[in-house]
């Protein structure tokens, strides 16, 4: 698309052109989803407001039967919503939480106050380790293993009556507040609350720092990795502050029940968890409470429906609803996550969150070059690295070509601690002249000492905004304003600062890439195939990057097929064949061996 | 002698875990999903066949396989079907969710009652040594454990079909432009599995009965054998599930049931914490970055 010429000044067609190549962060736009979410705003504090209001008791009851759940399912956001950890063991965190109240009572004869103590901390223990396994699960094991072991926490409670009660239960006598049971008004009010304080919990949790790196380590969490989040503790770390809120929520929804049922915490409360999160929307606090309105009050406030009929109709609408409309009635706008303050809406917004200080790890312990002796890695009977050894150190470009499935990707994943070699070993030159070769050097370990990486396919967090994806960095690193909005600048990604990444363009994706090794002070850059698919504008920016990066005494590996690119930034290259090194030194020169040339091409002449 | 007492009665769950597992293991190579639903369509199966009193036994075993075809047809166009191309997030949650709607339709039918389905074999017991017994619904269920690896053998590794379902597991937009006729694959799929899981349904609830209740128990034990196992060989779920059964089993005899699910959760996560790809290694290998 190019601009008349005259019709319009150059700045004008250049708005023109990225009107048209932006994409919405939503498929109806920005605009018409943020009226929406009013709407919906507006329609929970009615339909509660007009509960506490109207006198009509089957009202204010089937609202304190949806207020649980929606508060459960705030809580269990921050786990299943932002993290995205498949922790499928909630209905027992909401168990446990409700025994232990109930326990410190029949029991210990310990009033409310121990009890909801008891709740919060048995629970969030109960989040953490449910939570634990998924540093080495993922995806549907985890799912599985966590299932599992909610359901020996419903077969504990039938196997050990003497503590639980077994299928009679523990009745609740004592409570934090005693309202005679007409008085649904006044329980209306205390659940009201506690959804209140939950949502508050859970809002301000996610609003800065911490709901960036949650969806980080959710979104993708091998990326996480490499820039150095220890992405376990940041899932468990959730999970125990999720189960602390929701040991909350079970005390004083036991109260409201006065006894707790072992029938009470099993799949089909996870289910209706699920349901209420799925229909308000996975990744925020109103949605929760608007799904929870529809899902949970309606077929209350309607009652007499069959219990079996239901979970039909709640499993059916799950799919739906996942299928149909899979971010949920109510999708958070997109924003840069700046703290507490920054999340309040426009008018009450008070400024970014102050910059505090850099990386934790020493400048002084940052590597700047390796040495490779021997390299082996095998998969099954492929051999993707036969005995490969090299070095290279700061102001250096190692360029690395050769023909696909020859081991160049497998090089740098094995020098980025994802694969562990089977034979040979890296040694990591740092800053302050001393070397260390770790036996088995993690990615995460790696990403803080300054080990960057790109990818092939360049990988983004989908769930953040371009300004957010760049403040995820190695070590906590805090980047001030100013050299944020510098390198925002440089790599010419201002228009979309504010945008979701997820649906951006490959070349603006590629730009973030680089532009985070930027900010993140990377010293050693391993960059898989970054050329591939920039356009000649793009291109020149990337080889002048490159040079800059190797005057500021940044080491560069850099695999590529193209041969131009490498000619005019390589210092030196290597020629990878089947695993192994078939010659080190000027492409141009290696170029002249006959073997050489047969294998990686000869395209320039 | 009662350890190697329960053992052999643990082979008849273990059977049960490996079919079960079995006909997971066959819908994800051909739709990439683990589902969940699958021990929900097995009990709704065994259920199914129970109220087929008063017809021979045999005829019972063929239209319950018969029936289950399309079961397993509504279940894939229920939910399935939708998945393709979504995360791996959307496949949990949406077969979770269809296994606990499947579980609610079998309570409503059949409420919580055990349930038997007429038997083939009248009940008889083998004496192996002087204090060994086995009975012949074990040996029933053992022997459906080995017509069922063998049909998804000869079917997976050693037919046309099989080549096309692995192709349209592995990619299914490259699978649609060599001409696959993808939709009609995954539906065939599920027609198969539907058969399969009924089968395996009536088998179990001839010899051991079948609950609702079950749901859920059954599926945790056949997956967990699929993932101890691994998935990427024909034998992971079935080496996987004869040892979940059996560790249950003896556990069981032991302490208690409670104790039997818990050893079984243990063996799980610290066997893949050890061995994170199952212990039947995975012939394909998959790259991460």
């Amino acid at each position: 698309m190019k601009a008349p010429a005259g019709s319009a000044t150059a700045a004008a067609a250049r708005r023109l052109l990225l009107l048209h190549s932006t994409a919405r962060p939503i498929g109806r736009g920005t605009f018409a989803q943020e009226r929406w979410n009013w709407l919906v705003r507006a329609a929970v504090v009615i339909v509660f407001g007009w509960g506490l209001l109207s006198p009509s008791y089957g009202l204010q009851g089937a609202l304190v039967t949806a207020a649980y759940p929606a508060a459960v399912a705030i809580a269990y956001s921050l786990v299943l919503g932002y993290a995205s950890v498949f922790d499928f063991a909630w209905n027992a965190v909401v168990g446990i939480g409700a025994y232990a109240f109930a326990f410190a009572e029949q029991h210990l004869g310990a009033g409310p106050l121990v009890g909801t103590v008891l709740a919060v901390v048995l629970a969030s223990i109960l989040g953490a380790v449910t939570t634990l396994p998924s540093a080495w699960l993922s995806g549907f094991q985890l799912a599985l293993v966590t299932i599992a072991a909610a359901t020996v926490f419903g077969a504990a409670l039938v196997s050990f009556p003497s503590v639980s009660g077994g299928s009679s239960g523990l009745p609740v006598l004592r409570s934090w507040f005693n309202f005679s049971p007409l008085d649904t008004r006044a329980q209306l009010g205390v659940a009201i609350g506690v959804v209140v304080v939950t949502g508050l919990a859970v809002w301000a949790t996610t609003a800065g720092r911490t709901g960036r790196l949650l969806i980080a380590a959710g979104d993708d969490e091998f990326l996480a990795r490499s820039l150095g989040v220890r992405t376990t503790r940041v899932r468990v770390l959730a999970a125990t502050w999720a189960g602390a809120l929701t040991g909350l929520v079970a005390s004083f929804s036991v109260q409201q029940a006065q006894v707790a049922l072992p029938d009470s915490y099993g799949l089909p409360l996870l289910i209706q968890v699920f349901l209420v999160l799925v229909v308000g929307g996975r990744r925020s606090v109103w949605g929760p409470v608007a799904g929870s309105l529809i899902v949970v009050a309606i077929p209350a406030y309607i009652g007499g429906i069959n219990g079996n009929v239901l979970t039909i109709v709640f499993g059916l609408l799950v799919v739906f609803t996942v299928v149909v409309r899979p971010a949920g009635l109510y999708q958070d706008r997109m924003r840069d996550r700046d703290g507490v303050l920054g999340a309040l809406p426009g008018p009450l917004r008070m400024g970014r969150t102050r910059f505090r200080g850099t990386s934790k790890t020493s400048d002084l312990r940052l590597f700047t070059g390796v040495e490779a002796i021997g390299l082996v890695k095998s998969f099954g009977a492929v051999r993707a690295l036969d005995h490969v050894s090299f070095k290279v150190g700061p102001h250096e470009v190692l360029g690395i070509v050769g023909p696909n499935g020859s081991g160049k990707t497998t090089l740098l994943n094995c020098l980025n601690g994802i694969w562990r070699l089977d034979e040979g070993s890296l040694s990591w030159r740092c800053r302050d002249g001393s070397k260390t070769a770790p036996r088995a050097a993690g990615t995460i370990a790696l990403g803080r000492h300054g080990v960057g990486r790109s990818f092939q396919t360049p990988r983004v967090f989908g769930g953040l905004t371009l300004r957010d994806n760049l403040e995820v960095l190695p070590g906590g690193i805090r980047v001030p304003p100013a050299r944020m909005d510098a390198a925002v600048a440089d790599w010419e990604l201002g228009p979309w600062a504010s945008q979701s990444v997820g649906f951006l363009p490959h070349g603006i994706r590629r730009a973030v890439e680089f532009a985070r090794l930027d900010l993140a002070g990377a010293s050693v850059l391993l960059l898989d195939e970054p050329a591939a698919g920039l356009s000649d504008e793009e291109l020149a920016r990337f080889v002048l990057a490159v040079r800059r990066w190797r005057d500021e005494g940044r080491c560069v590996v850099l695999v590529e097929h193209n041969h131009e690119l490498i000619n005019a930034v390589c210092d030196r290259t290597i020629v990878l064949a089947a695993g192994k090194v078939l010659g080190v030194g000027d492409l141009e020169e290696l170029r002249r061996d006959e073997h050489i040339r047969e294998i990686i091409g000869d395209r320039l002449d | 002698m009662i350890y190697l007492q329960s053992a052999v009665n643990g082979l008849g769950i273990g059977s049960l875990y490996a079919l079960v597992g079995l006909a997971a293991m066959f819908v994800l190579r051909v739709t990439g999903i683990v589902n969940f639903a699958v021990g929900a369509i097995v009990v709704l199966g065994g259920l199914f066949s129970s109220s087929l009193a008063g017809i021979p036994p045999v005829a019972v075993l063929v239209l319950t396989a018969l029936v289950g075809v399309p079961v397993g047809v509504a279940v894939h166009f229920m939910s399935t079907r939708w998945l393709r191309g979504r995360s791996q997030f959307a496949g949990v949650l949406v077969t979770v969710a269809m296994a606990s709607a499947l579980q609610g339709l079998a309570y409503l039918l059949y409420s919580s009652d055990l349930r038997y389905a007429p038997q083939i074999f009248a009940p008889r017991s083998f004496q192996l040594s002087s204090s060994l017994t086995v009975d012949n619904g074990t040996l029933l269920l053992v022997a459906a454990v080995v017509v069922g690896y063998l049909a998804c053998w000869l079917v997976l590794d050693h037919t046309t079909l099989g080549s096309a379902l692995r192709a349209v597991s592995d990619d299914p937009v490259a699978a649609r432009l060599v001409g696959l006729r993808v939709r009609r694959i995954e539906i065939t799929a599920y027609a198969v599995l539907g058969a399969l899981a009924f089968f395996v349904g009536n088998v179990y609830a001839q010899v051991d009965g079948v609950t609702a209740d079950n749901v859920f128990p059954t599926l945790v034990g056949a997956l967990f054998g699929l993932i101890l196992g691994g998935s990427g060989n024909l034998l992971g779920p079935l080496i996987g599930g004869f040892l979940v059964g059996m560790a249950q089993s003896v556990t069981n005899a032991r302490l208690s049931d409670f104790w039997g699910t818990v050893v079984d959760l243990l063996l799980v996560v610290v066997v893949l914490a050890a061995v994170p790809g199952g212990i039947v290694a995975d012939r394909r290998q998959r790259s991460v970055a």
